[in-house]
């Protein structure tokens, strides 16, 4: 065991100039990664303050009764993707129309009566802010009595729609071909590292070293590689962020659990790089001396 | 001991290298195995450690057998066996004490031993004086025996060299031949291929004669006069 960590540590330590550039690889391409899930985070951020927004409001005859309006709010209530009503009343939506309009509150005084019919705000699940649902419910407190019209935007919800359906098309795509990406550039470069002391393989599994003794210093040092990679560039897009966002203050960060995610990710990314590699190494080496037709591949017990 | 079993081996462009030979090594002895350039040495060598399998007939080294072995017990059968090349296959990276201590380390040795076990090898092959150096500092014949070193410091029951004086010269040589003598007479079985029949006149030993592929009389080979020589 002392012997595997010594052995992790030489190769870290030798070669510092190859161990640098390792490390430099990954780290770019784990932070193409970081810089598509930071991305990715804030336009899920954008997105959810947009539908944040979204809200429902029912219009309400002139004439409703105190009643009909309660009744009204203890029925719209039961339907599914409600979370809750409000109601304005006449005045409450004048005071608040003033309060909007500020110093232009002398338009106000061309109308003699309150123009201003009541309402009831109602708030909408978050995941029921999508066209069809907003449909649905509108649909359902129609009927009711008392209701005069509903408004929820139905064509600005449509338009937000179709558009993050296509960012989320895009975003997805470009997330497959930056995994995709970053998985092959971590791999050949921790590849690399692993063929560098080819000779050092084959002279431990001629002296008799078991696989699993042979492998677990490469390992460990992937891990270390995949480990370091994606702390530094978690680092990295940390800063950056951080300097956008004093331009652009919408801008947020991964959250603890992503960047946690992210440096386990780089770490068995490494894990898996070192352990593919060195098992191919092996073996090549073993095909290479056999070079024959026999395909003979040894049984193996566990 | 050692046990070939009529084993015959083609390459992959159906090369004949091996055609059916049988075998036996002994305990204890000293075997030189000749034959020209080509005709098989190495292919027998290599199917002793299991790094080559025949393809018709089987190999048996102690209790194992080319047809049964089972990938995990290789490097067990490995550590068996003692294995120097032509080309000493050192780390060139490390001091020569760490080369010879590598072969102990990565078959989990206990730490406490590694020490001992590893200067006794050295002052076996008398090379003690110089394991601070690195094998680039080391003449051809100093590195080999670095390798022998290497190859007994997990005490082998047969070791086994390829061309070991292949690239050293003929004072290193002398030395070389002096070292594996003195470490048969201590028990352990030597199995040396060469094309260099001078060594043989001058030493004791069992030959085992190589052509084509087949096992000749070692007075075949060669205009070889090994007349007067005691085995
Ligand atoms: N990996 C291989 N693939 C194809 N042919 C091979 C391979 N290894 C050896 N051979 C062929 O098998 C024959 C025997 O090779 P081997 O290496 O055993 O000879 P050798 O007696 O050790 O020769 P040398 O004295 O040159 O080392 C040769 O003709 C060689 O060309
Ligand atoms: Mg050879």
């Amino acid at each position: 065991m002392i012997y595997i960590f010594q052995e992790t540590f030489k190769g870290f330590f030798k070669n510092k100039s190859m161990n640098l550039i390792t490390i430099g690889t990954i780290t770019v391409a784990i932070f193409i990664f970081g810089l598509f899930m930071a991305g990715t985070t804030n336009l899920l951020n954008v997105i959810r303050i947009a539908e944040d927004r979204i809200e429902m409001v029912v219009y309400l005859k002139e004439d409703i009764s105190e009643e009909q309006i309660e009744d009204l709010q203890k029925n719209i209530s039961t339907i599914l993707g409600v979370q809750s009503t409000q109601f304005v009343s006449k005045e409450e939506a004048l005071q608040q129309f003033k309060n909007d309009l500020k110093e232009d509150a002398t338009l106000l005084q061309a109308f003699e009566t309150n123009p201003l019919p009541p309402s009831i705000k109602v708030n909408i699940s978050m995941s029921f802010k999508t066209p069809e649902y907003l449909k649905e419910i509108s649909d359902k407190i129609k009927i009711f009595e008392g209701v005069d019209d509903i408004d929820y935007g139905s064509e600005w919800i449509k338009e937000l729609d179709k558009l993050v359906k296509i960012l989320f098309f895009i975003d997805i795509f470009l997330g497959i071909i930056i995994i995709f990406a970053s998985i092959f550039i971590v791999f050949n470069t921790i590849r690399l590292t692993v063929y560098a002391r080819k000779e050092q393989i084959d002279i431990m599994d001629l002296v008799g070293a078991k696989e699993t003794y042979i492998e677990l210093p490469y390992i460990i040092e992937g891990m270390v590689y995949g480990f370091l990679g994606s702390l530094i560039s978690t680092l990295i897009l940390y800063l950056l962020v951080e300097t956008i966002s004093k331009k652009i203050p919408n801008i947020i960060f991964m959250n603890s659990n992503a960047v946690f995610f992210f440096i386990f990710f780089g770490t068995i990314l490494g894990f898996i790089g070192s352990f593919l590699s060195v098992k191919q190494c092996i073996n090549e080496i073993r095909e290479m001396k056999r070079d024959d037709n026999l395909k003979r591949t040894l049984k193996k017990s566990f | 001991m050692i046990e070939f079993r009529n084993v015959s081996k083609y390459y992959k462009n159906n090369w004949l290298a091996l055609n059916k030979v049988n075998l036996f090594f002994e305990k204890g002895q000293f075997y030189y195995l000749i034959g020209k350039s080509g005709a098989g040495k190495s292919t027998i060598l290599k199917m002793i450690y299991m790094d080559i399998f025949p393809s018709e007939g089987e190999v048996i080294v102690g209790n194992y057998s080319s047809k049964t072995i089972k990938q995990n017990e290789i490097p067990l059968l490995r550590r068996k066996i003692g294995v120097i090349f032509q080309d000493f296959k050192l780390l060139k990276d490390r001091n020569v004490y760490d080369n010879v201590a590598f072969a102990l380390q990565v078959i989990g040795e206990r730490y406490q031993n590694i020490r001992k076990k590893t200067l006794e090898a050295l002052s076996l092959v008398r090379i003690s004086h110089k394991r601070n150096s690195f094998p680039y500092q080391l003449s051809g014949g100093e590195q080999q025996k670095v390798a022998i070193a290497r190859a007994l410091v997990k005490e082998p029951f047969i070791l086994v060299a390829d061309e070991p004086t292949g690239n050293v010269d003929p004072e290193g040589t002398k030395e070389i031949m002096e070292i594996l003598f003195d470490i048969n007479t201590k028990g352990t079985a030597i199995l040396m291929a060469t094309h260099d029949y001078s060594l043989i006149k001058t030493s004791i030993g069992k030959v085992v004669g190589l052509r084509e592929g087949k096992i000749v009389k070692p007075e075949d080979i060669f205009k070889l006069d090994l007349s007067g020589r005691k085995e």
